[in-house]
């Protein structure tokens, strides 16, 4: 008995596929009643660091493209809610919902350019488009830039409300990442990262599979961009287009394990606990999470999720021999 | 030199292909017959590789026409190639290694489920569908849950040619499919060639082992410095002549 339930997780290099959604999911509706405003803010801010990984893990991880440039969706996501909500007072709902549309068609438009590169040009060219964002907003009148951009009173919603918010926006990104990475658009994802020149030489094209999936990541990340624009209250160019979003998200993913659905979660919360307990160590905080990295990507390179299966594949192969 | 006939399943005539300052093509031909398994022969750099990157949609000819089935053709795309019935196993191999056997089967013409245009890859029905087509060509099928990364060389091109043959194809090309095989795998891929010749599909075999071709094809083409300089029935020559073919001293 046990050796078909850790047979059959061991058969999927992610060991968490099925169960993630549905264990997130379970956990949500256990805890939604009894949380305080403090447990709801934490939660709203790990959900918000689990999405922003699992958009980035669409193309850092399943796409292999290192992406340095996604703290422009968030920017981008955040500035499109507070100034659509200040010059023309829609809904907050609505106005989330086109914010999150902007930022994937800013995916497109920096895809395009973009997907000319690979490996490290890719990295170091979405660099340079996140620096010249974050330049251009900073030296922009019209958003008020320069200085704070408070939300309308539109978006000043309690404490449950964002809860809400990024509960429902964790489980649409896990949900459409499944969904994409279960089609055909996902299998030429991964087969064009692994072997672009084979996936190419039968017909696969480059830029027509990637470009929705920037579309998708940008999507995502502009949404997570509106929640957290919703939980700041009050926004900054530093506090929006900051390289730190795609950074995070990265670090997230390779620690957790890039290309898996479990990993940005697992990175996540690693990485999330690190900062709020390492915080008081302020000057070691970062060193902390340096030395953490390194581990991984020297002793497991398949991050922590690659670790895990890995063990359970061993288990399985030791049973099975040891029944023989 | 080469007019199309019924009997020619494909012909290419004049194909020239430049790459910056390399001729690689400088007006090839090559013709292929209905049901036969064709030889394309030549020194390293002859241009085989190229012509039969033109022939299968990843270069487009400076120059040249190709016919199939009586039918001039281009093909601007590797998939335009595929759907008028040419596959091609190419000589770096094109499967994807961290996917599994049936993943590359299906890699782009993915077979899927769903509601209207939400689809999700039905992996069940590509699994059984890639079981039946590796089984029936080869006798070392793998299974098609396995990932390429785990397979023996021997095996990989297994699936590549039974990838290429899955699809009703009218012409199947392979580039070297043996180079870097031990004996025992080459005459599991020589198998599975002779196999695929039995359903009637045509074969452009490239290969530099004279041996071979001349048991495994019914006509030969040599190539040399990017022109086809010479064509025989494999009844009708030996090694020998091949040889000299390709180093050029003899004359077509
Ligand atoms: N993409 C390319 N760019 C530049 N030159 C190329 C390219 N492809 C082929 N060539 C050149 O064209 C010539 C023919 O190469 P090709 O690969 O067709 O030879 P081949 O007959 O297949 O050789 P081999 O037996 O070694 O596989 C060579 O000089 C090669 O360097
Ligand atoms: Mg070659």
């Amino acid at each position: 008995m046990i050796r078909q339930i850790f047979g059959f997780i061991a058969k999927f290099r992610d060991p968490f596929t099925y169960g993630t959604a549905v264990v997130v999911a379970a956990v949500l509706y256990l805890t939604a009643s009894s949380l305080d405003r403090g447990q709801q803010n934490d939660l709203t801010s790990l959900f918000l660091l689990m999405t922003l990984a699992l958009a980035w893990n669409l193309v850092g991880g399943y796409g292999g493209q290192f992406s340095l440039g996604h703290s422009i969706f968030v920017g981008v996501g955040s500035y499109a809610t507070a100034v659509i909500l200040t010059l023309l007072g829609w809904p907050l709902i609505p106005t989330m919902i086109i914010a999150a549309v902007m930022s994937a068609l800013i995916g497109l438009l920096l895809a395009y350019p973009l997907l000319r590169l690979r490996g490290p040009y890719l990295a170091v060219g979405s660099l340079g488009m996140a620096v010249a964002a974050y330049g251009w907003m900073i030296n922009w009148d019209f958003t008020k830039a320069s200085q704070a951009y408070a939300m309308p009173k539109e978006a000043q919603v309690d404490f449950a409300t964002m809860y809400q918010f990024a509960t429902v926006l964790l489980l649409i990104a896990i949900v459409s990442i499944v969904a994409l990475v279960r089609s055909p658009l996902g299998l030429r994802l991964v087969a064009l990262r692994d072997n672009e020149l084979g996936a190419a030489s039968i017909g696969v094209k480059r830029v027509r599979t990637l470009l929705p999936v920037w579309a998708l990541s940008g999507l995502l990340t502009g949404a997570m961009g509106a929640v957290y624009a919703v939980q700041q209250g009050t926004l900054t160019v530093d506090g929006t287009f900051n390289i730190q979003f795609s950074l995070d998200a990265a670090i997230i993913c390779v620690i957790g394990g890039l290309g898996t659905l479990s990993g940005p979660f697992i990175g996540a919360i690693i990485i999330y606990f690190l900062r709020k307990y390492s915080a008081e160590y302020q000057n070691y905080a970062l060193l902390i999470e340096a030395v953490v990295l390194v581990i991984v990507v020297r002793f497991f390179p398949a991050g922590i999720v690659g670790l895990i299966s890995k063990g359970f594949r061993a288990i399985v192969h030791r049973r099975a021999a040891a029944q023989k | 030199m080469t007019t199309p006939s019924n009997d020619y399943i494909l012909t290419a005539t004049d194909i020239v292909k430049t790459f910056g300052g390399v001729n690689a093509l400088r007006g090839a031909n090559l013709t292929m017959r209905r049901g036969e398994i064709t030889a394309l022969i030549g020194d390293n750099g002859a241009g085989k590789s190229t012509l039969v990157r033109c022939l299968s949609g990843i270069h487009q000819p400076d120059s040249g026409t190709i016919t199939l089935d009586g039918q001039v053709v281009t093909f601007s795309t590797p998939l335009a190639a595929r759907e008028a019935g040419i596959e091609t196993v190419h000589q770096n191999l094109a499967l994807v290694e961290d996917l599994t056997v049936w993943q590359n089967f299906f890699l782009g013409r993915e077979k899927t489920r769903g509601f209207g245009p939400i689809r999700w890859l039905d992996s069940r029905r590509m699994k059984r569908e890639s079981a039946v087509l590796l089984a029936d060509l080869a006798v070392n099928a793998p299974p098609v849950t396995n990932r390429v990364r785990r397979l023996s060389g021997g095996q990989r091109q297994a699936v590549s040619i039974a990838r290429a043959a899955g699809w009703g194809s009218k012409i199947v090309i392979m580039d070297e499919p043996t180079a870097a095989l031990g004996v025992q795998e080459t005459a599991r891929v020589e198998a599975v060639i002779t196999r695929l010749k039995e359903q009637g599909v045509a074969i452009l075999l490239i290969s530099h082992n004279f041996d071979q071709v001349l048991r495994l094809a019914d006509h030969v083409w040599v190539m040399r410095g990017g022109l086809a300089v010479a064509e025989r029935r494999t009844a009708h020559t030996s090694g020998d002549e091949l040889v000299s073919l390709i180093t050029g001293a003899l004359a077509s």
